[in-house]
C-alpha cells in the first residue's frame, strides 16, 4: 500500500503519526550560523541562536497537519543567565574572600556547605528549564504548561537518588512512576490536565532482569529498561481524548545510542545536528498519537508568567530541556 | 479573490478550514460552518514561520495574539503582494536581519574595549590598592614557593645583594623594604620579584655574571617591577583577560596565555626605563646590565617574539644604549665582596 493510503486509514482511524519534517541541510545551516555568531559576539548570541534552533527544531514536528510552536526569545535566555551569573558571583566573592581573610577552616565548610547545596540546585535548574520550555510551546495556538515548584521536583529526584542507591536499583520502578506522575500531574495542554495511568508493577519484570545483568553485560542491559520506560510513560499518559502509544525496543534504543556515540566522537562534534536530526526521526518513527484530533474540547488557559528560567541551567550545565 | 487556509482562534483547540478573501486594506477571514468571521489588517500581520525553512508559512497577529493563519506558499505571495503596500513585513522566523549585521560590529567594538580597557583599569586599581594587600599576597606566594629553609642557604651572599638594593632604593624616594634571597638553583639564570619586596635570583643567575654591575642591573629590573607595582597589576589584568578569553572563546589557558603576553612585554619595557634611571642616578650605569642583554639576545630566536612574555633583548638592549652613562661610574660592591658572592656559588646545589 502507498503512504497516502495507510495515511487515510490511519486518519479514519484517528491514528496520527508523531510527524518530523526538519531537513538536514537547514538544521546545519542554521546551527554553522550560531557557532559563527558565537564566537563573533564573544558567546553573546548563544542565546538567541539556541532560540532560533529551538524554533525550526519544534516547527518541524507536527501532528496530523498542525505543527508545534515555539515562542521562546533570546532576550528571555539572556536575562535568565544574567540572574543566575549574578548567584555565581556571590560565591564567587564568599569564597576569595574567605581565602584572602586566611580562614582555610571556615573555607573547607564553606565549600562543604556548598558541594551539597549544588547537588539539588541541578535538580532545580533542570525542572525550571523544562518548565520554562514547555511553557512556551502551541500547538494549534493553545498553550502548554508545566506548573509546580522546581524544588519539590528536585526533593522527588534526590528522595529517589537516596533510595535506588539503597536498594540496589530495585525500586527504579517506583521511582520513575513517581516522577513521571509528578510531571503528568503538573502539566497541561490548554485547560486540560494530562493524567497518567501507569502501573509500576509493569516495569519490574524488565527493571530487575537488567540490574542482574548489568555487570556481565557492561551496563548495556540497562538500554532495555530504558526502552520500557519510555514505552511505558508514552502508552499510559492520556490528554483528553488523545492517547500516545509507542513502540521503543531496547535493541533499537541501544543501536540509536551507540550510533550517534560513534558519529559524535569520529565526527568530534561536528555532526552534533546530525545526530540531533537522527534523534528526533527515531521519536517520530516509534510514537503515535490516538485520538479524534477535531473533537478536541480545548481551551486556551490564563498566561503563565514563567520567564527567564534556564540561567541556572546553563551555568551549571544541567539538561533536562527538551532541546 | 477568495483562497482557503487554515486557522486557529486562539481561544480553542481546534484547526479550521477557512476561506480568506483579500480586500483593499486586510484580510477577511470567514467559515459559515463554524461560525468564523475576523478581519486582520494588513499593518498588524506578522509573519512567524518563513515557508522558505517549511512547507507552509504561519501568519499572526499583533491584535489577537493566539491566533494563526497557515497558508501554502502561493498562497502567501498573493498575500504579500498586497501586505507589503502597508508595511515592510519582517520575516521573523529566527532573527532581524539588520540587528545580525550589527552584532560582528557590537563584538568586534567589545573586543576592543575589553583589551584597550583592562589594562588600564588593572593599573589604576593596583596604584589604589593597599600596601599591605601587596604585602599579604607576597608573602602567601612566598610561603608557597618557598621554605624558610630553602631560603636560609646564602646568608653572606644575600646580605652583599642587599647593599647593592640598598644603594638603588637611595635613588628613589621609597619608604617600603626590600629582601634578596639567593636560591639554590642551577636551572636557567633566572630573578624574579614579588610584590611584598622580595627579590629571588637564582643561583645560576649569580654564577654566570661577569660583573658586580650585571648584578645590580639585574637587582634594578627587579626593583622596578615592585616599585611600579606590576606583579598586582598583572594579576588583575592578567586574570580578568585570561578568564574572558577562556569563557568566551573556550581556549585552553596556555593559549589565552599567549594572547596576553604583550601586555606583559609593556610591564618589562617599564621596568627596563626605571631599571636604566636608577642605575643611572645611582652612578652604577647600565654598561652592566647591558651585557647581560647581550647574553641573553645570542640565546633568543626572534620568530614570533612578540607573543613572548617579554621583548626581545635585542629590542631592549638598544634603549639601554641610549641612556648615557654616568659622569662619575662608582663601584657597586668592593673586590672582596664580589669574591664572596661567587665562592658561595661555587658550592654544590643541594638536592
Amino acid at each position: 500500500m502507498s503512504d497516502t493510503i495507510v495515511d487515510t486509514f490511519r486518519r479514519q482511524a484517528h491514528i496520527y503519526p508523531l510527524q518530523y519534517n526538519g531537513k538536514i541541510r537547514l538544521f546545519y545551516k542554521i546551527y554553522l550560523f550560531n557557532f559563527i555568531f558565537k564566537i563573533l559576539t564573544l558567546g553573546i548570541f548563544t542565546f538567541w541562536g539556541t532560540t532560533r534552533l529551538r524554533k525550526y527544531i519544534i516547527s518541524s514536528i507536527q501532528i496530523g497537519e498542525d505543527p508545534f510552536e515555539y515562542t521562546g526569545r533570546g532576550i528571555e535566555l539572556f536575562k535568565g543567565f544574567l540572574k543566575a551569573l549574578g548567584f555565581f558571583l556571590i560565591y564567587l566573592i564568599v569564597i576569595v574572600s574567605i581565602e584572602y581573610a586566611g580562614l582555610t577552616d571556615i573555607k573547607n565548610i564553606v565549600d562543604v556547605c556548598i558541594a551539597l547545596l549544588t547537588w539539588p540546585l541541578i535538580f532545580i535548574a533542570q525542572y525550571s528549564a523544562l518548565r520554562y520550555q514547555i511553557c512556551r510551546l502551541k500547538w494549534r495556538g493553545i498553550r502548554m504548561s508545566l506548573g509546580s515548584s522546581s524544588i519539590e521536583y528536585a526533593r522527588l529526584i534526590l528522595k529517589r537518588s537516596i533510595l535506588d542507591i539503597l536498594s540496589l536499583g530495585l525500586t527504579t520502578p517506583m521511582t520513575d512512576h513517581l516522577i513521571t506522575l509528578f510531571l503528568v500531574k503538573h502539566f497541561y495542554f490548554g485547560d486540560i490536565q494530562a493524567t497518567f495511568y501507569g502501573k509500576p508493577a509493569e516495569l519490574k519484570k524488565v527493571n530487575i532482569i537488567t540490574v542482574l545483568l548489568l555487570i556481565p553485560t557492561l551496563g548495556m542491559s540497562r538500554f532495555w529498561y530504558g526502552a520500557a520506560l519510555l514505552r511505558y510513560r508514552t502508552n499510559n499518559l492520556r490528554l483528553g481524548n488523545m492517547s500516545f502509544s509507542s513502540d521503543f525496543q531496547g535493541k533499537q534504543v541501544f543501536i540509536q545510542f551507540i550510533t550517534n556515540a560513534v558519529l559524535f566522537l569520529c565526527s568530534v562534534g561536528l555532526a552534533f545536528p546530525y545526530i540531533l536530526h537522527r534523534k528526533l526521526r527515531f521519536i517520530s518513527q516509534h510514537v503515535q498519537i490516538k485520538g479524534d484530533l477535531n473533537a478536541l474540547k480545548v481551551h486556551q488557559r490564563e498566561k503563565d508568567n514563567i520567564s527567564s528560567a534556564e540561567g541556572l541551567a546553563n551555568i551549571l550545565d544541567a539538561d533536562l530541556a527538551l532541546i | 479573490m477568495e483562497i482557503k487556509a487554515r486557522y486557529y482562534d486562539g481561544k480553542e483547540a481546534r484547526s479550521f478550514s477557512v476561506n480568506l478573501q483579500l480586500q483593499d486594506n486586510g484580510i477577511q477571514i470567514f467559515n459559515l460552518e463554524d461560525n468564523i468571521n475576523s478581519f486582520w489588517y494588513y499593518k498588524n500581520i506578522q509573519v512567524l514561520q518563513a515557508e522558505k525553512y517549511h512547507t507552509l508559512t504561519i501568519l499572526s497577529n499583533t491584535k489577537y495574539n493566539e491566533a494563526r493563519i497557515l497558508v501554502d506558499k502561493k498562497t502567501f505571495n498573493l498575500i504579500y503582494a498586497q501586505m507589503v503596500q502597508f508595511i515592510d513585513p519582517k520575516i521573523r522566523p529566527f532573527f532581524s536581519s539588520k540587528i545580525l549585521y550589527l552584532f560582528p560590529f557590537l563584538s568586534l567594538m567589545l573586543i576592543a574595549c575589553l583589551f584597550y580597557s583592562i589594562p588600564n583599569f588593572s593599573r589604576t586599581i593596583s596604584n589604589h590598592l593597599p600596601l599591605s594587600l601587596e604585602i599579604a599576597v607576597g608573602n602567601y606566594a612566598s610561603r608557597v614557593l618557598f621554605s624558610k629553609k630553602e631560603l636560609d642557604i646564602y646568608p653572606d651572599q644575600q646580605k652583599i645583594l642587599l647593599k647593592i638594593v640598598n644603594q638603588l632604593k637611595k635613588t628613589q624616594n621609597i619608604q617600603r623594604d626590600f629582601n634578596v634571597y639567593v636560591v639554590d638553583s642551577d636551572e636557567s639564570p633566572n630573578a624574579f620579584a614579588l610584590p611584598n619586596g622580595h627579590i629571588y635570583i637564582l643561583k645560576s643567575l649569580i654564577k654566570s655574571a661577569d660583573s658586580p654591575e650585571e648584578l645590580a642591573g639585574v637587582m634594578a629590573h627587579e626593583m622596578a617591577h615592585i616599585i611600579q607595582h606590576h606583579s598586582m597589576i598583572s594579576l588583575i589584568q592578567n586574570t580578568t583577560l585570561s578568564l574572558l578569553v577562556q569563557a568566551l572563546l573556550g581556549i585552553e589557558d596556555q593559549y589565552a596565555q599567549l594572547m596576553l603576553n604583550p601586555y606583559n612585554q609593556e610591564l618589562e619595557k617599564e621596568a627596563d626605563e626605571l631599571a636604566g634611571k636608577m642605575l643611572y642616578l645611582a652612578n652604577i650605569g647600565t654598561a652592566g646590565l647591558q651585557d647581560f642583554f647581550k647574553k641573553l639576545s645570542n640565546e633568543e630566536s626572534s620568530f614570533l617574539s612578540f607573543l613572548a612574555s617579554h621583548p626581545s633583548s635585542a629590542e631592549r638592549l638598544l634603549y639601554l644604549q641610549q641612556i648615557p652613562a654616568p659622569k662619575k661610574k662608582i663601584a657597586v660592591i668592593t673586590k672582596t665582596e664580589w669574591q664572596i658572592l661567587k665562592k658561595g656559588m661555587r658550592l654544590p646545589t643541594r638536592e
